[in-house]
């Protein structure tokens, strides 16, 4: 994995350059950009590291931009930088999942405090997708069938009771549920709801 | 074609080197000589449509190119070596001198190649040389071996010596002596390191010593030991050791034989020593001339064509014996046009003269030296060009000959960096001498003494001191007593803690009191001692003087309360009077003592007749930090002195009543200022009304300034940040000890411009508090809407509104008040905003226009926004009318208040396109003066 980058992104030329060298100083990578719109148009947000993103900028503003990251599914983690701070903005921006919202003059500690702290998220969201991304390329492999009888098994139903809701014998739902314990290398049950949950596949709603 | 660009052409196609011209973009020949096509075996018009890549294997592809281009661009010229493919696939190392041109608008790539395919030749006939050499020394009867200082590892050994150590010639090489002749190598390495170390040689040294291949036996061995320099350097060092124990037994029987002679005949015993001693000195000169005659050879063949620089070798005349490969190229003779010539037709003409008795002088004390130490030395070639070169000179004997050698290399290029290191010593030593800020730079001495090396001119000047009063002086006679010991504890602290030390200080120097804050920055040796401190000093002088105006004003602003004739009352949070002024005694017509009753006795939010008005919810508002404005309310006399026991006939008044609060940092409420207006008064006398507004003008636009603390905390903060940052980048480089004088001086320029932008914040904001004098003077209306639009520039972004304004050139100035008329803009632009915040944010647009027709001026602003209510637009500039929730009333009235002073008119109307056009206009100041 390459060397993380903090991506500095305030429309004020001597805010930026200052925090540049700071962060350099500190032996860090970094890059920066005077406006949202640049930041997006490299799509650099596919790289690992953290934004220190302004909140008052023209055009599009440092909330904006989070909320497009987030529409996106981009998860890189984002550090606030205010010059003015109020407290509906700073609330809704670490609703939205901001690592931090720090208040211009930001001292060098907090700040470096907060980038390390965005970096270990970061590091974290990416194992966690990797994982996901294994998972779903396993579940890939189901056919629609296997699929189907995965969500009841979910649900805690015996393969007779399957068997009685889809109208099918209990030896082919046996088959079935082989296959996907087979196909998602899984031995039990609880590894099996676990997984599903990571991904988000929920138990199929039995109609009483 | 002319008749010079055909001879131009001509020599250009009958040149002995290929030329080409290139596309720098796509790498494409643009021109090439006949040169070319002989050289690659393609046609000229077949090379026309070709580019560098199909032909050079270094560079493979477009992006290859692309960097060789920009390098070349960048560089003006550049050598490439490399390999040429030719039409039939063979392929031929070049040399390449690529050179960019630019000729008006057209740039080009000059290159110039060199088949280079004779020099790859020669240097391998140099390695069969070499080859050759190693032959004869493996085959030599003396033991050979180069060894390499500093630690005298085998590069070389002959079998002889070899044997001598007992061990094969593969377990000497890359050994030390020590490694492999442990027990003798104490006796060895003394004399290896004494040459080593002075570059002289020591010939023909004897002793015995026992070997590891015969301990048993003694034997006697000589040796010589000489120094190998390379490029002027001493490299190694040459040893040939001789075993001599047969001819010393022999000497020894010759000795003893010698002896029974002497017994038998002492006539003879004088012959007999003579021939003895004439023996030796033969036998031991043969043996010399022989080894140094070889040795000659080796180091002339192998290290001399070798050798980066030109050799060049002359006897103890002067005249050349042997010039390297090196020394051809350098000056463009071929070896055979040398050898045999004076060394001084190496030289331009005018130094020719002198040069002999140098020599000589030379040759009376020869030792290893640079020549000429800071002349310019001077060679010339054959075709007379003359060029820099530094000259080194060795001694050298062989046999009875006295040999010099001289290293020559070419240093134009270097002096041109050197040059160039000057050039920017210069510009440092330019941006101390001119920068405002005070530097200067200290001696750290034993003992905890400190004195100043330099000082610039900022110093200088902020001391009133003279740089005689300064430089060379321990600080302690500098710095004024006051604060010496502060001064030296902070020394002492930044060189302990290695890090940058501040301080505020307020001394008092010949130009009088300056307060500054200091830094001082250590500056530590590779040993890490501190050798000097650097000191700043950010003078603040100005800073304090506003703080002190600020606390003045604020001092001023508590005075105008008290003396206000508006009767102000404070509140406690739960709703009891604490303070009032005398106004509010006089609006009541009540004494001190009884204001004191009142006082115990009355609560706001319990206040009976607020509770039978039905305005108590306001109240609450008020008291929940809320600026509220009561509707009016009439106090009758006789009732409030019944409510009160007041045996007094106080008035009868209509008030208004202004509630705001002032909270703490955290946004706690603190108290709250009540404000009452006679509102009975304005509306009798037009004339008090106006008086009356310009006292409620004060307080609304400290209202207004309220409001606009974001603003100025926004534009305060950046400069800050970048102030703060830029100052811990600078303190985790220094003590990384990452740093470099530029970049430092980088950092502390940019700390300046923050602090000069945060500086000019702090002065407007000090412009807008300042107490307005009404004094009227000539204003130019286009500079009050610049700057207002750019004291308010982060409204603009933080509400996302497009800001255009159209400014009339060269309008005439008004008669008028400057920051009373940026008090109306700024209302009528914050009201445009406001009229905007629910409009899309597209359409957020503010337009400002100034314009002048005949003897007005017109400035007006006009919003996007909702527009404002047809039944509503006659009475805007009302006092006291207001629409907006939060809304003083008092905004446009004011406004219309101040532009009537200037004897000007307000105006108002909707656009057809949506939103309002709100504006004034001004008569214009007329020649002479006065309006």
């Amino acid at each position: 994995m390459s060397e993380p980058t903090i991506f500095i992104i305030d429309d004020d030329s001597s805010v930026r350059q200052a925090l540049t060298r700071l962060l350099m100083a500190a032996g860090m990578n970094t890059e920066s950009f005077a406006s949202a719109k640049d930041f997006l148009a490299t799509e650099k947000y596919k790289v690992p590291g953290c934004i220190v993103l302004d909140v008052k900028m023209p055009g599009m503003t440092g909330p904006e931009l989070q909320e497009k990251l987030r529409e996106d599914e981009v998860q890189m983690p984002i550090i606030f930088l205010s010059a003015h701070g109020d407290v509906p903005t700073t609330a809704k921006a670490m609703k939205k999942g901001a690592v931090d919202f720090l208040t211009k003059p930001v001292d060098r500690d907090n700040l470096l405090t907060a980038i390390h702290l965005s970096l270990a998220k970061d590091l974290e969201n990416q194992i966690l997708r990797t994982e996901r991304s294994a998972i779903h390329n396993r579940i890939k492999t189901l056919t629609p069938r296997e699929h189907e009888i995965m969500t009841y098994v979910i649900t805690g139903m015996l393969n007779k009771q399957i068997a009685g809701e889809l109208n099918i014998s209990e030896e082919t739902v046996k088959i079935h549920r082989g296959h996907v314990k087979k196909k998602l290398a899984i031995v039990s049950v609880a590894e099996l709801v676990r997984l599903c949950e990571k991904v988000g596949i929920a138990p199929h709603k039995i109609c009483q | 074609m002319n008749s010079k660009l055909k001879k131009i052409r001509n020599l250009f196609d009958q040149a002995n080197d290929a030329i080409v011209a290139i596309d720098p973009e796509t790498g494409r020949f643009l021109d090439i000589n006949n040169k070319v096509s002989e050289n690659l075996g393609y046609s000229r018009e077949e090379l026309l449509t070709m580019r560098v890549m199909d032909i050079q294997t270094k560079i493979p592809d477009d992006q290859a190119w692309q960097k060789i281009s920009n390098e070349i661009r960048q560089n003006g010229s550049m050598y490439i070596t490399g390999e040429h493919r030719r039409k039939d696939g063979t392929v031929f190392p070049v040399e390449v001198n690529a050179k960019f041109v630019v000729e008006s608008t057209d740039e080009y790539i000059v290159s110039v190649i060199r088949d280079i395919s004779g020099r790859k030749q020669a240097e391998s006939e140099l390695q069969a040389a070499q080859e050759y050499l190693d032959i004869i020394l493996s085959n030599m009867p003396v033991g050979v071996a180069i060894l390499e200082g500093p630690e005298f590892r085998y590069i070389r050994i002959n079998q002889v010596l070899a044997d001598l150590n007992g061990l094969p010639v593969e377990e000497h090489i890359g050994r030390t002596v020590e490694e492999v002749l442990p027990k003798a190598a104490q006796s060895i390495l003394p004399n290896l390191r004494k040459v080593f170390k002075n570059g002289e040689a020591i010939l023909k040294r004897e002793f015995s010593i026992r070997l590891p291949s015969n301990p048993g036996k003694e034997v006697n061995l000589v040796d010589w030991h000489f120094p190998i320099a390379v490029d002027g350097r001493i490299k190694a060092v040459g040893a040939i050791i001789m075993d001599v124990t047969e001819r010393r037994r022999s000497e020894k029987e010759i000795k003893k034989q010698h002896e029974q002679l002497v017994k038998a005949n002492n006539e003879l015993s004088d012959y007999h020593k003579n021939l003895e001693k004439l023996v030796e000195e033969r036998t031991t000169k043969l043996n010399e001339e022989i080894l140094e005659r070889k040795m000659a050879e080796v180091k002339f063949s192998g290290l001399l064509h070798s050798a980066p620089d030109a050799m060049v070798i002359t006897n103890d005349e002067g005249n050349i014996e042997l010039v390297n490969k090196q020394t051809e190229k350098l000056f463009g003779y071929t070896r055979e046009e040398l050898i045999g010539k004076r060394v001084e037709y190496l030289m331009p003409e005018r130094f020719r003269g002198k040069h002999p008795d140098f020599r000589n002088d030379y040759i009376e004390s020869p030792e290893v030296r640079e020549m000429g130490t800071n002349l310019e030395l001077f060679g010339q070639g054959k075709d007379g060009s003359e060029f820099r070169i530094d000259v080194s000179l060795s001694p050298m004997n062989i046999g009875k000959d006295k040999l010099i050698i001289a290293s020559l290399r070419d240093v134009t290029e270097r002096i041109d960096v050197e040059k160039k290191l000057k050039l920017s010593e210069k510009r440092l030593s330019l941006i101390f001498e001119s920068v405002a800020e005070i530097l200067y730079y200290i001696s750290v001495e034993p003992d905890e003494c400190y004195y100043f090396l330099s000082v610039n001119p900022a110093f200088l000047k902020a001391t009133g001191l003279t740089e005689d009063q300064i430089v060379g002086k321990r600080v302690e006679e500098v710095i004024p007593e006051t604060t010496i010991r502060r001064v030296l504890d902070s020394y002492k602290k930044s060189i302990k803690e290695k890090s940058i030390v501040r301080w505020e200080e307020t001394t008092v120097y010949p130009v009088g009191k300056k307060t500054g804050v200091i830094s001082i920055a250590p500056i530590f040796n590779e040993k890490g001692i501190c050798t000097h401190l650097v000191g700043s000093v950010h003078d603040i002088t100005e800073r304090k003087q506003a703080e002190e105006e600020i606390m003045k004003s604020e001092e001023r602003f508590r005075n105008l309360i008290e003396q206000s004739p508006l009767a102000i009352e404070i509140l406690t949070p739960d709703g009891k009077i604490s303070n009032v002024n005398d106004s509010w005694m006089r609006l009541w017509g009540i004494n001190e003592t009884e204001t004191a009753h009142v006082l115990e006795s009355y609560n706001m939010i319990t206040d009976p007749q607020i509770q039978e008005l039905g305005i108590r919810p306001l109240v609450e508002k008020a008291f929940a930090g809320e600026e509220v404005v009561l509707p009016p309310v009439k106090y009758s006399g006789d009732q409030t002195s019944k409510d009160y026991g007041l045996d007094i006939a106080s008035r009868t008044v209509w008030v208004q009543c202004h509630l705001y609060s002032v909270k703490d940092e955290y946004g706690k409420i603190e108290y709250v200022v009540n404000t009452y207006m006679d509102i009975t008064e304005v509306k009798h006398a037009e004339e008090d009304a106006r008086k009356q507004q310009e006292i409620i003008a004060r307080t609304g636009r400290t209202t207004r300034m309220g409001q606009l603390t974001g603003s100025i905390a926004h534009e305060l903060n950046q400069p800050l940040t970048g102030i703060l940052s830029n100052a811990q980048a600078a303190e985790l480089m220094i003590k990384s000890g990452k740093w470099n004088d530029e970049g430092l001086m980088e950092i502390i320029k940019d700390i300046i411009l923050d602090t000069k932008r945060g500086g000019a914040v702090i002065r407007n904001l000090r412009e807008s508090f300042r107490e307005q004098k009404g004094e009227f003077l000539p204003v130019d209306v286009n500079d009050i809407v610049n700057k207002t639009t750019h004291f308010l520039r982060s409204e603009f972004v933080t509400q996302q509104v497009i800001l255009t304004k159209t400014c009339a050139s060269s309008i005439p100035k008004v008669n008028g008040n400057w920051i009373q008329l940026q008090q109306v803009l700024v209302n009528l632009i914050m009201n445009g905003l406001e009229a905007m915040q629910d409009t899309k944010q597209n359409d957020r647009k503010l337009l400002i226009t100034t314009a002048h027709h005949a003897d007005e001026v017109n400035v007006w602003v006009e919003d996007c926004g909702t527009g404002i209510k047809a039944d509503r637009i006659d009475k805007i500039f009302e006092l006291l009318a207001t629409w907006k929730p939060g809304g003083t009333g008092m905004g446009l009235a004011i406004c219309n208040s101040i532009i009537e002073a200037h004897d000007g008119k307000m105006s108002v109307e909707n656009r057809s396109e949506g939103g309002a056009r709100v504006g004034f206009v001004l008569p214009v100041l007329k020649e002479g003066g006065k309006t």
